[in-house]
């Protein structure tokens, strides 16, 4: 029997090439897992049991990133984060949240084929990124540590600066990423 | 570029935020008591004041939480923006 659900990039059909000049390099990092965790911060239980599945605590310094282990935790509201798994390891994750939170007023919701995440890294990526993007991405202003959702060329996204700010993390929903990866590539001759 | 302060995120472009109205209205508690001119004032009439007015918007591209805005419908200066649930600037001790 074929493999009907062999699973495929959003952007299996937009052939992203070696930047040129100093345009900054834009790579997919394809099928991660995204879980959704909502719940509330001052409740102790869901604190407790987070920690024991997560390694740490949810962040609650708001448009913070952590990392633990494998899991990168995002800070998407005062109740809501968003974990980043290694690819395939979503539902054992989402799982294990679940039957920790077990009776715990909480949400846990898997959203790894809705989302994915592009990396832009180069000294441009930044100037890239405003070329239609709201936020002001200086590092002086938001750097690694931080994340935020804002809007890049009017569609949503999830950006987190990597270590050193040699770029950054974006992730969007996969609905929009084709869109968005032609208007990235169609931006970023303005630097090459 | 309009920069309106969210209660959580800090300082971000208009672009990002929703005005979805009047705020502090209250939900009746018993509204079958209420006459149906009472629910219909409840459901669809609200404030148009010329100057300060309490609004609720939405940090929609954002963090995606609805927060109040006390805003001038003239001057479009937003005085103060503040957490659902939290006291309207002004109303302390009242
Ligand atoms: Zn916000």
């Amino acid at each position: 029997m074929p493999d009907l659900f062999q699973q495929q990039s959003p952007l299996v059909q937009i052939k992203l090439e070696e930047p040129r000049g100093a345009a900054p390099r834009i790579e997919e990092k394809p099928f991660l897992g995204f879980v959704n965790l909502r719940g509330r911060a001052d409740n102790t239980g869901f604190l407790a049991a987070t920690l024991k599945v997560l390694g740490c605590e949810p962040p609650t310094v708001a448009n913070t990133v952590v990392d633990s282990g494998d899991y990168r935790i995002y800070w998407l509201g005062p109740d809501e984060w968003l974990i980043v798994t290694p690819a395939g390891q979503q539902e054992e994750l989402q799982n294990a949240l679940q039957k920790a939170l077990d009776g715990v007023f909480s949400s846990v919701v898997d959203n790894s084929s809705g989302l994915t995440l592009i990396h832009i890294s180069g000294a441009n990526a930044a100037d890239l990124l405003a070329t239609d993007c709201p936020l002001d991405l200086h590092p002086r202003q938001f750097k690694h540590g931080q994340c935020a959702q804002t809007r890049l060329a009017r569609a949503g996204m999830t950006l987190s600066p990597l270590a050193d700010d040699s770029g950054f993390e974006v992730i969007i929903r996969r609905s929009f990423a084709d869109y968005l990866l032609l208007w990235l590539r169609d931006a970023a001759i303005a630097f090459e | 570029m309009f920069l309106i302060e969210c209660p959580w995120c800090g300082v971000r472009d208009e672009t990002e935020f929703n005005c979805v109205g009047e705020a502090h209205i209250v939900r009746p508690l018993e509204p079958e008591k209420l006459s149906d001119e009472e629910w219909a004032d409840y459901l669809f009439m609200r404030k148009n004041p010329k100057g300060m007015h309490r609004e609720q918007w939405l940090h929609v591209a954002g963090c995606r939480r609805y927060f109040n805005a006390e805003r001038d419908t003239v001057t479009y200066r937003i005085s103060a923006t503040y957490r659902i649930g939290e006291q309207a600037p002004g109303e302390a001790g009242k």
